[in-house]
């Protein structure tokens, strides 16, 4: 029988006690082996920083792990942003809604949080912008920046003010797409030129990564923050 | 040798931290041992000569996922609390 | 005992902590956080290896591959709370119920 008791986060289910001895037992082989390996790794050092410092002048920055994410592995970062959509997907069938225009949140923000968030959001915004930009030759880029403007938004509907929730149908679609949407034609784009996919031209790299950093860190911060807001009740399940 | 020392605190609060996460009974606790988990994480970054992940890891990993685990903590034990 | 067999040790710890927790507790949340910690354990491991590659900067590729998956991983999440909180809501459950496993 369960042990459970009325307050739901103080529930401890575990499995028995036979069940219990046999995953101890497992995850202690699988660390044994696991530290055997870690101890086990060859060692020419090295992996693959030759390649990607001789190849970065002509990727079109100069901060390696941008070049790595935009240039040299510019599709795993495409159908990640593919995945992001997916998620958001999911929750919104989950929800059985097609936007967010009926989230909102259920309490009252206080004066603090309204306050503050009126303090912060513009910060917010700058330092937001200015991550994106310094990605080309410092830490930053499109994620970070798409991750703190994505807190912005979480932090405005957190204070009663509607972002995301107030965006239309076709505006929200529009938004969340346009990334990608963006990413697929720059990538598309050379093969029309008679290039590979994602082969893009020398002199217009710089730019093109830009462009899809632009674009891409404005859909991550949208998604970001329409997966928290996804994820809250919907106003018309309120119980009265 | 103090450089060794502070990897070897950060690599212990990561696994105490970890720990207490999966043990605690109250999920409160462990949401908030949570994001102080990944905080820690993203120092951990830091000093793995990682800046960009811990960029990432502060904002995403210990923020978003930080609040979205919070507000789901929170609405399980409400609904709980409103049912007869 | 260099930087990178501390941290290797960590990640390895935390894996398997998790993966025992995964495995052994009902609830969903604790399922989601166990699921969340094995993640990033994974990537301290990559990150490690990429710091042990270095030559003057760390491997920058491993460093790619940890941003996308800290990215997935709150995608994931998300839904997965979202799935969790519609179980709720629908049964009352915070728990996939099977009573001839749990005691």
């Amino acid at each position: 029988m369960a042990t459970e008791s009325s307050n739901v986060t103080a529930v401890r289910l575990v499995a028995r006690l036979p069940a219990r001895l046999l995953a101890l037992s497992l995850s202690g082989l699988i660390a044994v082996l696991l530290v055997l390996a870690a101890l086990d790794l060859p060692d020419d050092a090295g992996g693959l920083t030759t390649q990607v410092t001789d190849n970065l002048d002509q990727s079109g920055v100069t901060h390696p792990v941008t070049a790595v994410l935009l240039n040299f592995r510019a599709y795993d970062t495409w159908l990640e942003v593919g995945v992001l959509i997916l998620a958001l997907l999911g929750i919104l069938a989950v929800q059985q809604s097609a936007d967010l225009s009926d989230t909102g949140a259920l309490t009252d923000p206080g004066p603090v949080l309204t306050w503050l968030s009126r303090l912060l959001v513009p910060v917010i915004f700058l330092t937001g912008g200015y991550l994106l930009w310094l990605g080309t030759a410092a830490p930053g880029g499109a994620f970070q920046a798409g991750a703190v403007w994505g807190a912005a938004g979480v932090l405005l509907y957190m204070s009663g003010y509607r972002s995301v929730t107030a965006m239309g149908a076709l505006l929200f679609r529009a938004a969340v797409l346009v990334g990608f949407g963006i990413f697929l034609i720059v990538a598309a784009g050379p093969t029309f030129t008679g290039r590979q996919m994602l082969q893009y031209p020398l002199d217009l790299a710089g730019t093109l990564i830009l462009l899809v950093e632009t674009t891409l860190a404005f859909s991550v911060a949208i998604i970001l923050t329409s997966l928290f807001c996804g994820s809250q009740p919907r106003r018309s399940d309120a119980s009265p | 040798m103090p450089d060794l020392l502070l990897d070897i605190l950060l690599a212990v609060a990561l696994v105490w931290l970890g720990w207490r996460v999966l043990t605690l009974s109250d999920l409160y606790r462990a949401v908030i041992l949570f994001i102080t988990f990944g905080l820690v994480m993203a120092l951990v970054w830091v000093r793995l000569e990682a800046p960009d992940i811990a960029l990432a890891e502060a904002a995403i990993g210990a923020g978003l996922t930080g609040a979205l685990l919070l507000e789901a903590v929170g609405q399980m034990t409400e609904q709980a609390e409103k049912r007869p | 005992m260099n930087q990178f067999l501390i941290f290797a040790f960590t990640s390895i710890a935390l894996f398997c902590i998790s993966l025992y927790a995964l495995v052994t507790y009902a609830h969903l949340l604790r399922k989601i956080l166990a699921i969340n910690i094995m993640g990033s354990s994974v990537f301290l491991f990559l990150v490690a290896v990429a710091y042990r590659n270095r030559t003057e900067t760390p491997d920058a590729v491993p460093h790619a591959m940890v941003l996308t998956g800290i990215v997935v991983a709150v995608s994931a999440t998300a839904f997965a709370l979202t799935l969790t909180r519609r179980i709720h809501a629908e049964t009352g459950l915070t728990y996939l119920p099977d009573e001839d496993d749990l005691e």
